[in-house]
């Protein structure tokens, strides 16, 4: 078999010799499926009461139509007797992992099916008189949006064939003429008339190819589209995984040959190579802080550009506690603050606040904000932290009572690298990058942050973030939720 | 003293590492990459393995390695430390995704972050030997 090159344009018309090559997904196809059947239950009972209403005595005010009972009949019992079929058909062939082929063939017959008792119900309701045809091109449309483009152009031909079959019989003589107005009328005129006859089956099989065409076209359209998303879509995860390689890749590489160097000044300092004079010591330990502080600033560089790429979809968040998160860092916090003595307050244990958050990102931001308020605290200062959940955001407060930030900064705290000249002078050793993380991650969390503050009287950042509701309540509303079930 | 195998590609780490260790009179073999592993591990027969994460030809070489060792019944049972330049704190710095806690994170007994102090660094040898 030859197929086009790949890069060639597909032909309007391909001949293939699979029935679903191309059309929907599985999934979607089972889905279809089962909404055949359910739609066939209510066509069931159409013709049911149809039959029902055939029998009952017209009302004064309604026309007189002559139907026979027994076309509804027939054809609800069919219906009726084809959907137990196919349910119980279905529950082999859609439940589990159907293949596609195997779906195909199940929705084929459920549409030849549908043709038949179409076809039944057309002759039952007049044919020519009655435009009940019209319940064929539904069925054009979902075979045109199952199928590839020739198994649903043959399909959509048997269709044309099911729907002229009463007319033609009738104008052949083949079967009694059936009318739902006027026998004598239809028997002398509409069905014996070639012209009338072929107009109308020429008027169905345009109507029926020209519905085909069109569903056909757009849902090409659409499937080429559908694919160039997907394959779009692939890319981008590719990207991503690439860009976080290279990111790890560069941390690695800058972050590495400053390890090196600060083991050798540990190794020095600690007297491995022999006890060094003082005035060397004092080298080495500035030596030693100085690597630390452009490690700092290499990682907070490199952690703010993958911040500013990053969005929830690929932030990998997931359910945490802000609480536990705020315990740990406020622990942590403790330790920075005990050679200066300043405290750091946490009023209460606090009541869970479930988030959907990164841990590692919430720590980051956490820690910034801590060491902040500790670092510009001054000796035997207090730093107060509060966490309140709210009924649809979590509010985290961190209150110093430090050297503060002059008020024509306060616009300009979370600009990277910036630092107030206040906070240079109280504490020389910073990157200038923590702020600037801060904020990165509170947008990544689709939350806000806020400062206030007063110089030479501290300063009070506050983070909201959406949150999410407890468990309990979740299991709650999932037991409600079952029990309605 | 114990026998200690070094893996890391970088040979500033490794004089370091092997200045401090064989000071206080342990016996090191250095390895700069991941190939034949089990092979030169079953050679060197080690009490313990320092191993890093990075190499040259794999970001995630010294997880892979860690895995292969502890699918050996016998070196298994050897304890392995991980050194990185990379922060532990995150499988995401690892390419790993913070949804997957399928994924056998960190296959060790223990991890360091590099630079380390020698007191610390000793400390921990001593406990996974002991």
């Amino acid at each position: 078999m030859t197929r086009p090159a790949a890069n060639s344009a597909p032909p309007f018309f391909e001949w293939d010799t699979s029935i679903c090559e191309k059309g929907l997904r599985t999934t979607e196809m089972s889905e279809r499926g089962w909404w055949f059947i359910r739609t066939r239950w209510n066509a069931t009972a159409l013709c049911f009461l149809g039959a029902l209403w055939s029998v009952l005595p017209p009302l004064e005010a309604t026309p007189r139509f002559v139907i026979d009972y027994r076309f509804f009949l027939v054809v609800g019992v069919l219906l009726a007797a084809s959907n137990l079929l196919y349910a119980n058909m279905a529950k082999y062939l859609i439940i589990g992992q159907p293949s596609k082929k195997r779906l195909c063939r199940f929705l084929s017959l459920q549409v030849l099916t549908d043709y038949f008792n179409l076809s039944i119900l057309t002759y039952g309701l007049g044919g020519i008189e009655t435009p009940i045809m019209i319940l064929f091109l539904p069925h054009i449309i979902l075979l045109t949006l199952f199928f590839s483009r020739s198994y649903s152009f043959v399909m959509t031909w048997v269709g044309i064939f099911f729907a002229s079959l009463p007319i033609l019989l009738e104008y052949m003589g083949w079967v009694p003429i059936v009318s739902i107005f006027d026998i004598l009328h239809k028997t002398n005129g509409i069905s014996s008339n070639l012209v009338i006859t072929s107009s109308y089956i020429l008027g169905i099989t345009a109507a029926f190819l020209i519905c085909w065409y069109l569903v056909g076209d757009i849902t090409a359209i659409l499937l080429t589209r559908e694919r160039q998303l997907e394959e779009a879509f692939n890319r981008l995860q590719l990207l991503d995984h690439e860009k976080s390689q290279i990111t790890l890749r560069a941390t690695h590489e800058l972050k590495a040959p400053f390890a090196a160097i600060k083991s050798y000044v540990y190794t020095l300092r600690d007297g491995y190579c022999g006890v060094l004079p003082d005035k060397a010591q004092q080298v080495i330990e500035r030596i030693g802080d100085r690597c630390d502080l452009l490690m700092e600033k290499i990682s907070d560089i490199i952690h703010l550009s993958n911040l500013r790429t990053a969005t929830p979809a690929n932030a990998g968040l997931t359910e945490n506690d802000l609480a536990a998160v705020v315990l740990k860092e406020v622990e942590d916090a403790r330790l920075i603050g005990k050679p200066r003595r300043v405290e750091v307050l946490l009023p209460a244990d606090p009541l869970p606040c479930p988030i959907m958050a990164s841990r590692e990102h919430l720590s980051t931001m956490i820690s910034n904000l801590l060491r902040n308020a500790v670092n510009y605290s001054n000796p035997d200062g207090v730093v107060e932290v509060t966490l309140e959940p709210l009924e649809q955001e979590v509010v985290l407060k961190i209150r110093d009572h430090g050297i503060g930030i002059p008020e024509e900064h306060l616009d300009k705290i979370f600009e990277e690298h910036f630092r107030s000249n206040n906070a240079v002078r109280f504490n020389p050793n910073s990157s200038g990058m923590g702020l600037a993380l801060v904020q990165e991650i509170v947008r990544l969390h689709d939350g806000t942050i806020q400062v206030s503050s007063q110089l030479g009287a501290g300063s009070c950042f506050t983070v909201t973030l959406p949150r999410l509701p407890n468990p309990s309540k979740r299991g709650d509303e999932h037991g409600q939720n079952s029990d309605h079930r | 003293m114990a026998r200690i195998l070094i893996i890391d590609d970088d040979q500033d780490i490794t004089d370091n590492l092997t200045m401090i260790l064989e000071g206080i009179g342990h016996q090191i073999t250095v390895k700069a990459d991941t190939d034949h592993l089990l092979e030169d591990v079953r050679a060197v027969h080690p009490d313990l393995i320092i191993l890093d994460i990075m190499m040259p030809e794999d970001s995630q070489a010294g997880f892979k390695a860690a895995r292969l060792l502890n699918q050996d019944e016998a070196i298994g049972k050897i304890p392995v430390l991980i050194l990185s330049a990379v922060n532990q704190r995150s499988k995401l710095s690892f390419g790993f995704s913070e949804s997957d806690i399928s994924t056998d994170f960190m296959p060790v007994e223990a991890f360091i972050e590099k630079p380390v102090e020698p007191k610390i660094l000793i400390e921990k040898i001593n406990s996974l030997l002991s």
